[in-house]
């Protein structure tokens, strides 16, 4: 699959295109002499896998762009076998922990060990010192932030214990949910999103390697709607390619289907406001759960196009009914039922507000 | 007394005349075994109710002396894997024994909601394959923990709580057979605390009767540990009135007497909702910050101070104008 | 009977010595259908069966190395074995059937009192080996009972050791396509759980070119027509036992087994059999019901073991009757919460139900919404079903938070549900569709498709799915094809359609609370009607595809 996102992704570190001193400054870091564990983060699409591997590659060399897909097995203490595929170069290995649910902590400890126990090898074989200080493997963990408390405290005894023939490097969008006995053992790398500038920047390169002709007034639009996110900027320059070219100024950006999806919703709630149509809204709000759209984005979402269309009066009484659902939703286990009550909610105090605001004027 | 058998199992019916409680479905099942072709059947309901007794009484009616060797009882006490069920239950359904025409043997599944869902699809084939000899038994407490394909081939029969007065009568007739003493408020104290669970009513009695000898309230609350019920009441109406001072006095003294916060508070739920007097719209929010607070209690906070807040979110219900 | 061989032979000898007691055999066995006419399952269905057959077996001899192997799925009581038995012996094609042997048992002393007779089985061998043995022997050799005909192995029972290794079945499955001598055909029922996806993941299916067919629940017409068949069959059979069953009761078993026909068998026979004078008896027997039962009772014994049940439940919560006057007082500040108290006390009606709390909850909320009268209602009823969630966040060993939780939720719900100004409560009760396991097997094949992309399933889903779908880069593999097509939302929703059904349904008139048993279900099968057939047109439209 060859997208532009892959396709134009920088793949040194002197190659990046913003956040230059952070740049030169891992250069710095990887050449000078051991990599502590690191926790990289910031909001999605920032930059920060395509940071990641062009440390590696500062690292190891270009062997680490050769990726393979492996599927490793792990066998719990009840004999439960749990399966998670990985993705790995000869040396580093990208896993996604949270991927099997609550035996995260089984794929984290096990994980850590084997890779541990099979470098132990390498590492006395190796005799040039510099060598030797290479002579670990790399470990990405990705989303961090939803591993279980169990698991993060197995995390730390694993860095600790594992020094020697592993380095971690943890990818999260929040360092909020990471323990601070974590934070405390890595290397903080912030990386946050590009400027809409940046952004316009990219898509002009991009454009220009790839022979079109990019109205500024376009860039610009796709640059806003991103919101901070190059890889959304990034598809979405591919698929108004793919959508109309030559471009005009005026074309329209294209959004994610999922996005326009919940548009439509908050529309859909604002036209009308009776039982019925929450019953309507429900089945859209069931769609989009089955077809994988976390409820976390769905509720951000929403709310912020609800809130497009709501008096300033009563914005106030929404936001905090919100946080309260959201927060309820976080902590159970039907995301269905919060969302509902939201929109439920929502629905009840709108019509109030009319009311009132009909009754002012008799 | 050492080798004195449990009443549960010494006054555990054996007809089906003698059985306690769902009259209906008892009736209902005395039906179809007056004519033998029995279907496969899940009996579900509480813990406690008579399934298991049900079963084994309409098994003992229909294969009569064969009753021992027609019958396979397996519970969640024994192994119930996947290779069990294949393996013992197929063999079981295989051997030959001679029963009156019409027939079929029995296997009984004791808590068959804990069977693994590969242990069930394994039952499933075995239910049809040999359902020309063999019929099944399952016993669960809820009925959607047995998978589609099983509940498909069987008739689901639901056993209901016992009522209080079926429990009573039952308690006091084998204080008459064992000639336990006891008084009218020990009898109130076991139909209490046994919720409609004949088990428990039973096991309850046998206890106090060996441990303290005279059955009245006092001893059956000492041998259940539970606040005890009339403490709970006053507590709950002094908040439907608003009165912190009487409600805290007496959440006071149930902490005092060292009963955890669970405790507290799941009676306070049981004692809400089969009060008689409250509106139900104190009811219902009564009901709701007691969830909220037992939720807090089970993450590990349950301190007086907690309870307490509980009592004063119960008085300011009927203070708060909406 | 039907012609099929079995590797056992101790069924062969156990079935010849009970088929005197033909009055054993349940009715599933007795009434089963023996033509195609008889089958309850979709014409178009069967044919789809029949044309397999037709491309795949008939005097035809396929080229080596690739036996064909067919995949019949679909809920339980779907008709599945049913229609190959029947399409089989229509065409005179023997079914070899593999059934797992019993395996040693190790030490146990209780499995050495089984074994009566020195029986013993399989030797040290394993099930995968015997499985194995087993379906390249009986595609090469005919047993003693076949002449000439065609045979098929038919696979229903799968190893329990290849769910745990699903890449050796899968081996398995190869090694018979490129050795085998005739058609395997795979019976797999669909629960909940992801098996089929484990067992014929998507490559699979194309590697090995297995057709699969996807039987839909039976529609309630054909469920109709089979019942009317088996009662005129078993009247005239079964004589004196047999009771014949008001249209009520037939009603009811049609509503409560849906579109499951073994359940509905079952049922049936649950309620006809036994003399008209036991069954009088037993009505006599019965102790004196309320006026409230009696109705449901006189429908027939089985009326209320049902998952009918079920719904009734449902509906007594939510059209909370009430008495007529408020007997606890409420001060004045508090006056417009005073209500009647209830008829029916939520827990009992809970209790009674025996399904776990997390199921009625889901019920509920599924139907509610046909209940709510106004939006102020509606947000005060969500917000019960929202704290009850809540409350039920924590992990409570002892389950006294479950029917915390639950009573939160109930009581809350009685409480706020309020009739629509000048309207009457309608409502067809439905089970929820919606299934979190089906998700997440779905988002188990995003991670495999687009693992090279990143490792984190919400930026997938997020981002790259979207356009890449908009933007179709020619490299894609099916694999990836198939994940965005069932990932891509469509914009408008098959769903809506569905519910102006409903909602233009009858309203009828809810004095008679024991309606939600009769009229409910009248406007239920209506709809359950358009929405089988629609969705069955909807089905076979995606197997075209392929």
């Amino acid at each position: 699959m060859a997208l532009y996102v892959d396709k134009y992704r920088p793949k040194d570190l002197e190659k990046l295109d913003y956040h230059k001193k952070q740049a030169s400054w891992l250069k710095g870091l990887v050449n000078g002499g051991d990599l502590p564990h690191l926790l990289v983060y910031g909001p999605s699409g920032a930059g920060k896998k395509t940071r990641i591997m062009a440390t590696l590659k500062e690292l190891f060399g270009s062997g680490v762009e050769r990726l393979r897909i492996e599927q490793q097995v792990f066998t719990t203490q009840s004999k439960k076998k749990i399966e998670i595929r990985t993705l790995s170069s000869n040396y580093h290995i990208e896993v996604n922990p949270s991927d099997v649910g609550i035996q995260d902590r089984v794929v984290i400890q096990e994980l850590l060990k084997n890779i541990a126990q099979t470098q132990n090898v390498a590492v006395t074989a190796v005799q040039d010192d510099k060598e030797r200080k290479k002579a670990f493997k790399v470990v990405i963990l990705t989303e961090v932030d939803r591993l279980s408390r169990d698991a993060q405290h197995a995390l730390r005894r694993t860095m600790e214990k594992y020094m020697q023939s592993c380095r971690l490097i943890l990818v999260c969008n929040s360092t909020t949910k990471v323990i601070p006995a974590i934070r405390s053992r890595c290397l903080g790398i912030r990386v946050p999103a590009p400027s809409s500038s940046e952004i316009v920047g990219i898509l002009n390169y991009i454009a220009k390697k790839e022979s079109l002709n990019l109205p500024q007034e376009l860039a610009q639009k796709i640059a806003q709607s991103s919101t901070g996110n190059l890889r959304k900027a990034i598809l979405m320059l591919e698929a108004c390619r793919v959508k109309q070219y030559p471009f005009s100024a005026d074309q329209d950006v294209i959004l994610p289907d999922w996005e326009i999806y919940i548009r439509d919703t908050a529309n859909e709630i604002i036209k009308e406001q009776t039982p019925q149509k929450l019953f309507d809204v429900r089945q859209r709000l069931y769609e989009l759960l089955s077809h994988l759209v976390p409820p976390q984005l769905i509720f951000e979402e929403l709310l912020q196009r609800l809130l497009e269309k709501t008096d300033d009066s009563i914005k106030g009484r929404i936001i905090a009914e919100a946080a309260l659902y959201e927060h309820r939703m976080h902590l159970g286990s039907k995301p269905i039922f919060h969302l509902e009550g939201f929109v439920a909610k929502y629905m009840a105090v709108y019509c109030e507000y009319q009311e009132e605001a009909a009754a002012m004027f008799d | 007394m050492a080798n004195e058998v449990p009443w549960v199992e010494k006054y555990r019916p054996e007809k089906f005349t003698e059985i306690v409680g769902n009259e209906e479905t008892v009736a209902r099942l005395e039906v179809f075994s007056r004519q033998g072709n029995v279907p496969n059947i899940i009996l579900c309901g509480p813990p406690g109710v008579g399934k298991t007794t049900t079963i084994l009484c309409l098994a003992r009616l229909l294969l009569g002396s064969s009753f021992r060797e027609a019958v396979l009882e397996l519970n969640a006490s024994n192994d119930r894997g996947i290779d069990v069920v294949r393996n013992k239950i197929k063999m079981f359904a295989q051997t030959k024994v001679t029963l009156p025409p019409g027939r079929h043997k029995i296997i009984i599944l004791d808590e068959a909601d804990s069977m693994t869902e590969g242990a069930q699809q394994a039952l499933r084939r075995t239910m049809e394959n040999f359902s020309k000899t063999t019929r099944f038994a399952l016993a669960c407490n809820t009925s959607d923990k047995i998978i589609e394909p099983i509940q498909s081939r069987c008739a689901v029969i639901r056993f209901g709580k016992l009522s209080d007065a079926q429990v009573l009568a039952k308690i006091i007739d084998i204080c008459r057979k064992e000639n336990v003493s006891y008084a009218e408020d020990g009898l109130e104290a076991l139909v209490y605390t046994a919720q409609g669970d004949m088990r428990q009513a039973i096991g309850n009695l046998q206890s106090t009767h060996v441990g303290f000898g005279h059955v009245n309230g006092k001893n059956v609350f000492k041998v259940c540990d539970e606040p005890h019920p009339l403490i709970i009441k006053e507590m709950i109406e002094y908040c439907a009135k608003g009165d912190i001072d009487e409600a805290y006095a007496r959440m006071q003294t149930l902490y005092s007497l060292g009963y955890a916060a669970e405790d507290i508070v799941s009676n306070m739920f049981r004692v809400t909702k089969t009060n008689q007097t409250l509106p139900e719209y104190l009811k219902l929010e009564f009901i709701k910050h007691i969830g909220l607070t037992h939720m807090t209690v089970l993450q590990g906070l349950g301190s007086l101070l907690q309870l307490t807040a509980l009592l004063a979110d119960l008085c300011q219900t009927i203070e708060i104008k909406s | 009977m039907a012609k099929i061989s079995l590797g056992m032979k101790r069924k062969a000898t156990e079935s010849s010595n009970l088929e005197r007691n033909s009055e054993a055999q349940s009715w599933i066995d007795r009434f089963a259908p023996q033509s195609k006419e008889k089958l309850a399952v979709h014409k178009k269905k069967i044919e789809e069966v029949e044309s397999w057959f037709a491309r795949n077996l008939i005097s035809k001899k396929f080229e080596k190395g690739k036996a064909p192997i067919l995949l019949l799925v679909g809920p339980t009581g779907s008709g599945k074995t049913t229609s190959l038995r029947v399409v089989a012996q229509d065409l005179d094609i023997h079914i070899k059937e593999w059934l797992h042997p019993i395996t040693q048992e190790s030490n146990t002393a209780q499995g050495s009192a089984w074994r009566e007779g020195g029986q013993q089985d399989y030797p040290k061998e394993s099930v995968v080996e015997h499985f194995m043995d087993f379906i390249f022997q009986g595609s090469r050799y005919n047993s003693l009972f076949d002449n000439d005909s065609q045979r098929i192995i038919l696979l229903e029972e799968i190893p329990s050791i290849f769910l745990r290794k699903p890449e050796e079945f899968h081996e398995a499955l190869r090694r018979y396509q490129a050795f085998g001598r005739c058609p395997l055909v795979i019976i797999l029922c669909e629960t909940s759980s992801s098996r089929e996806f484990k067992l014929f993941p998507p490559e699979i299916k194309r590697e090995l070119q297995i057709h699969t067919i996807s039987f839909n629940p039976i529609a309630n017409t054909l469920l109709h027509k089979a019942i009317r068949d088996i009662i005129i069959e078993a009247s005239k059979v079964c004589g004196k036992n047999f009771t014949h069953p008001m249209d009520s009761v037939v009603e009811s078993v049609v509503q409560s087994c849906q579109g499951d026909l073994r359940l509905a068998v079952n049922l049936l026979e649950m309620n006809c059999m036994g003399t008209a004078k036991k069954l009088a008896n037993f009505e006599k027997k019965k102790p004196k019901a309320t006026k409230k039962d009696s109705k449901a009772a006189t429908t027939g014994i089985g009326a209320k073991d049902s998952s009918l049940y079920l719904f009734h439940s449902l509906g007594k919560i939510l059209y909370s009757k009430r008495e007529d006057k408020i007997i606890h007082e409420l001060p004045q500040h508090l006056k417009l919460y005073e209500r009647p108290p209830t008829k029916e006390v939520p827990e009992e009606v809970f209790e009674r139900t025996c399904v776990s709390q997390d199921l009625f909850t889901r019920m509920l909320e599924n139907n509610a919404v046909n209940f709510y009268g106004s939006v102020k209602s509606a947000s005060n009823c969500a917000e019960f079903f929202s704290l009850g969630d809540h409350v039920n966040a924590t992990w409570d060993p002892s389950g006294v938070l479950d029917s915390l939780a639950i009573s939160v939720t109930m009581r809350g719900l009685m409480f706020h549900l309020e009739k629509a100004k000048g309207k009457t409560h309608f409502g067809t009760f439905k089970k929820p569709t919606y299934d979190r396991r089906k998700t997440d097997d779905l988002a188990l094949q995003v991670r495999h498709e687009f693992l090279m992309h990143g490792t984190s399933t919400e930026m997938l889903v997020s981002d790259i799915l979207p356009y890449t779908f908009i933007i179709r880069p020619p490299d894609l593999s099916q694999g990836q094809w198939d994940v965005l097509n069932q990932c891509v939302l469509v914009r408008k929703s098959q769903m809506n359609t569905r519910q102006i059904e409903i909602s233009e349904k009858d309203v009828f008139d809810e004095d008679d609370e024991v309606r939600v048993g009769e009229t409910d279900f009248e406007a239920g099968e209506k709809v359950l009607e358009t929405v089988s057939g629609a969705a069955e047109e909807f089905e076979i439209e995606e197997i075209d595809f392929n």
